[in-house]
């Protein structure tokens, strides 16, 4: 019980250090689901319209890596960016931009292939309708993504949750220095495995009100504009 | 004057001749009227006429520029953005590069033309089937365009509505619009002054 009232009193109070962690995870999680996003979704919209050779393919790849292990995705980043790696010369390792990198590997396999799968209904649905206007490429990507919005609106909430939570790649690229890479997930490892649970759980505990209130705007989306 | 001469068209879908050997004018500046029973072929051929479908064989000559005449198509069953009533105009101006300071009075004289501007208050989700389809006609309109195609029109329109589209059809027809519509309604084609061809099982004669 004393734990828990610890647990609340540092979310309550803004222990230091727990803001600073709390304030470089969501830096982080949003910068990589923010360029992550745009880019995905740009890309999504062009492949639903065009037809290109490969675009199977393509998507395949796409598919597959939605189910790519972070942890491998740090190893990979790891070798890379190391100082004996290939562009270790960017002295990036144990930054919050490799850690901004690392997640926007993860989640953009998984916007890219949810809002293709809505783009592509979108434009399906749309297609005789948009063709009869005899409008520009740029004009029918505009109108898919704007009317496929609040879809797209639950899949960026649903990548900004996935590198909220992820933990194997940030804890091997950012390497958990306190001040510098600790984010929230990598936090709750160290504090657990040093007994320090009150702050692990202030974090698990801060986690898992931001997983509700992502749940909750999903819903509220769903519910009230769809 | 013709806008379309089509000679010796075919259309084949698995192996299925869906359209026949079809060689017809579509004259200039007047309504045209595909008629035939459900499943004759009518749509596939207007949306070869429009650009919609490559056909199998055959070659149709448009005597018109692609580039300065403005094509516009109502469907059968129209599909409309997730968007207001006003936005569903909005958006036609926007794709065809209207000056957005003129979409607003555009829109309403529009509809005003018609006694439609009642519409703009309402939610799309509120308009029946029938306001719907005039809606897409109306949508197909705002940009006056030279050639209009029009599939099975009278579907969802009840009476009062049917008189509604007629009118706009008249309006349009005297404006200088080329008309193509497709129909199997008799009582329809029979209220508007037009040139008649037949489909049956992909067949066309006049």
């Amino acid at each position: 019980m004393e734990l828990i009232l610890q647990s609340l009193d540092n979310i309550l109070h803004l222990n230091n250090s727990f803001k600073e962690v709390v304030l470089l995870s969501l830096y982080v999680s949003v910068l990589a689901t923010i360029i992550s996003s745009i880019i995905s979704i740009y890309l999504s919209s062009y492949m639903a319209i065009e037809n290109f050779s490969g675009k199977n393919t393509i998507t395949l790849i796409f598919n597959s890596l939605m189910s790519l292990p972070p942890v491998v995705v740090g190893l990979i980043l790891y070798i890379i960016f190391s100082s004996s790696g290939v562009l270790g010369f960017t002295d990036l390792l144990y930054s919050p931009q490799i850690m901004i990198i690392a997640q926007f590997i993860i989640i953009t396999p998984i916007i890219i292939s949810l809002s293709l799968k809505s783009l592509n209904d979108r434009y399906n649905l749309l297609d005789d309708y948009l063709f009869s206007l005899n409008t520009s490429n740029n004009k029918i990507r505009r109108t898919i993504i704007y009317e496929s919005r609040y879809d797209l609106l639950i899949i960026v909430i649903t990548g900004l949750s996935r590198a909220l939570s992820e933990v194997g790649a940030v804890i091997i690229v950012g390497g958990n220095i306190d001040n510098l890479t600790r984010v929230m997930t990598t936090s709750i490892v160290l504090e657990t495995s040093r007994g320090e649970l009150s702050l692990a759980l202030s974090l698990g505990i801060s986690l898992i009100v931001i997983a509700i209130t992502m749940n909750l705007i999903i819903s509220y989306i769903k519910n009230k504009l769809l | 004057m013709n806008i379309f001469s089509v000679n010796n068209l075919s259309y084949k879908v698995s192996n299925k001749l869906i359209i026949k050997s079809a060689t017809f004018h579509v004259k200039k500046n007047v309504i045209s009227i595909i008629k035939g029973s459900n499943g004759a072929g009518k749509t596939t051929l207007l949306k070869i006429l429009f650009g919609m479908i490559t056909p199998t064989s055959g070659f149709i000559q448009r005597q018109f520029d692609n580039k300065t005449y403005e094509l516009s198509y109502v469907f059968q069953n129209s599909v409309f953005l997730n968007r207001s009533v006003e936005d569903n105009l909005n958006h036609v101006l926007f794709c065809k590069n209207i000056s957005k300071s003129k979409w607003k009075n555009l829109i309403l004289k529009t509809l005003k033309e018609f006694n439609l501007d009642y519409m703009l208050s309402l939610d799309l989700k509120s308009l029946s089937g029938g306001e719907l389809q005039l809606l897409a006609l109306v949508r197909a309109v705002l940009i006056h365009p030279d050639i209009l195609f029009y599939d099975e029109p009278t579907n969802n329109l009840d009476s009062q509505n049917i008189e509604t589209f007629v009118k706009m059809i008249n309006k349009f027809d005297s404006n200088g619009t080329s008309i193509i519509i497709v129909s199997h309604d008799d009582d329809l084609i029979k209220k508007l002054k037009h040139d008649e061809l037949i489909m049956k099982e992909g067949v066309i004669s006049k």
